[in-house]
């Protein structure tokens, strides 16, 4: 009895492809990269947009779960649409679905 | 650094945005290509950024759409700052003139350097420059670098070598002579091979003519080394182009003398400054008196070329002549300081007179004569000899085979 194939969406799918194959899914799938220099500062690539912004804490929109970066003295450095850039101390992250 | 440079040159604004969603403001603009950095929240309702000057017309829909009120706070950047000096014409004129001046002179030789000159005067080759059409003040496009190679290597046997290169105003000369000794007999030509030095043979290597000495034979300079006469077994003569060098054991004596008693200038702090312009060839005295200001004195020059860059250089030169007064004494020379001038000297003069000899032994004798320093410099080198010079002596006449 031959066993049903799972189905899978195409996104779901090419993830699978990604990780067995080594490729970076950011760059496949959109995802947000995120970059953290020590507790200094912050990049994020491919942004979905600010949700929040205070100097102790920032709210980030991106493509599956919305960032959450706590600290103080938080200071957005410089932004355009798929980039962002966070400097100040951060004291922690965490993504909301 | 870089992108800082960038934006002050393109102009940026300090602004102050105000309104309940600046974040939904911010993200708006931002997807519409109009960049942020140096955000700054101030209080919930209240942002401060700075954006690109081209960005402040952008914003202003969105700044509608999220009912957000934007305020310039600060101008930044080159286009602020000329906008200020628009009415001064005859600062933005006197500007383009000057633009167009140095982009017309640099259309023009204005210096000429020479590289390889040793032997040959460097005026004499700059006359010859002159001639075939390389002189300050001409046409860069109207130099022709091979033209020029082949007139001034045509005029002159000094030179192996030449070659012209023009950047910007700046023309570079560089030039070998020709260091070759040998009497430029054609290899098809019969000749012999003389020694030009006198030694004791230490290695012959004879590839054609008959060899006229042997190894551990004294050898004159002039005498011959090979002969391209030949004679066969039955009395044949022929006559061939001979080729054949010895290395040579020379021993050689040079004797400098060192005064032990020098004039010595003193300085006595006392100095006079003056300054010229040299434009072009003209040199213009930025001074009254002409004579020298002191009875003693060493004179610094110094010579500042003004240039853009290495290649980029105007013929105006200032020249600054500093005149130190100094007074006169006598001083002894200390004969171990004498000891080493004379021996460093006779080394010096050594490795000029035979540059290729490799020396086997060296003996250095100083001596401490009566009003002066004396200082011997005996070597044993080995040098290498073999000149072609024509055939001499004919044994029988004959004819070539």
């Amino acid at each position: 009895v031959r066993k049903p194939k799972e189905k899978h969406s195409l996104r779901e799918s090419i993830r699978r492809a990604a990780e067995q194959w080594d490729l970076p899914q950011d760059v496949l799938l959109g995802l947000s990269h995120i970059e953290l220099e020590g507790d200094r500062e912050l990049l994020i690539d491919h942004h979905q947009g600010i949700i929040e912004y205070t100097a102790e804490r920032v709210q980030v929109a991106t493509r599956e779960h919305t960032l959450r970066i706590e600290g103080s003295e938080l200071q957005l450095v410089a932004m355009n649409a798929t980039q962002l850039r966070l400097r100040g101390t951060v004291s922690s992250l965490s993504l909301l679905k | 650094v870089l992108l800082k440079f960038i934006n002050y040159m393109r102009g940026n604004l300090r602004v102050e945005i105000r309104g309940a969603a600046v974040e939904r403001f911010l993200n708006l603009c931002v997807t519409n290509g109009v960049i942020f950095w140096d955000v700054e929240r101030t209080a919930p309702d209240v942002l401060y950024a700075t954006i690109r000057l081209e960005g402040l017309f952008r914003l202003r829909p969105y700044a509608r759409k999220c009912m957000c009120r934007v305020r310039v706070m600060e101008k930044r950047g080159i286009p602020f700052q000329t906008r200020r000096y628009r009415h001064r014409y005859a600062l933005l004129g006197g500007a383009a003139l000057c633009l167009g001046l140095i982009w017309l002179l640099s259309g023009f030789v204005w210096t000429i350097q020479l590289e390889g000159c040793r032997q040959m005067p460097e005026s004499e080759l700059l006359q010859l420059l002159a001639q075939s059409g390389l002189r300050t003040g001409v046409r860069s496009a109207a130099v022709d670098a091979v033209d020029i190679k082949n007139r001034v290597l045509q005029q002159t046997d000094q030179l192996s070598f030449l070659t012209v290169n023009i950047q910007g105003s700046h023309a570079q000369v560089v030039v070998r002579e020709r260091t070759d000794t040998k009497s430029g007999i054609d290899e098809s030509q019969p000749c012999d091979v003389v020694s030009d030095k006198t030694g004791v043979i230490h290695r012959l290597r004879v590839r054609a003519g008959a060899a006229q000495v042997k190894v551990g034979e004294t050898i004159m300079a002039g005498e011959r080394i090979a002969a391209g006469t030949m004679i066969s077994s039955q009395q044949e003569v022929w006559y061939v182009h001979a080729s054949a060098e010895a290395d040579v054991r020379t021993w050689h004596s040079r004797t400098l003398r060192l005064p032990a008693e020098v004039r010595r200038l003193t300085p006595t702090g006392s100095e006079k400054v003056r300054y010229a312009l040299v434009l072009g060839n003209r040199r213009i005295n930025l001074y009254w008196i002409e004579s020298a200001p002191f009875a003693w004195y060493d004179m610094k020059v110094e010579k500042y070329h003004l240039r853009i860059d290495e290649n980029f250089r105007f013929p105006i030169t200032l020249i600054r002549e500093t005149w130190q007064e100094s007074t006169v004494s006598q001083a002894q020379i200390d004969p171990e300081r004498a000891r080493q001038v004379l021996e460093q000297r006779l080394l010096e003069n050594q490795a000029a007179r035979s540059p290729d000899a490799q020396v086997l032994k060296r003996d250095y004798i100083f001596e401490e004569q009566e009003g002066f320093f004396q200082g011997t410099l005996k070597t044993e080198c080995l040098e290498t000899t073999g000149v072609a010079a024509p055939v001499g002596e004919v044994l029988h006449d004959g004819t070539d085979h």
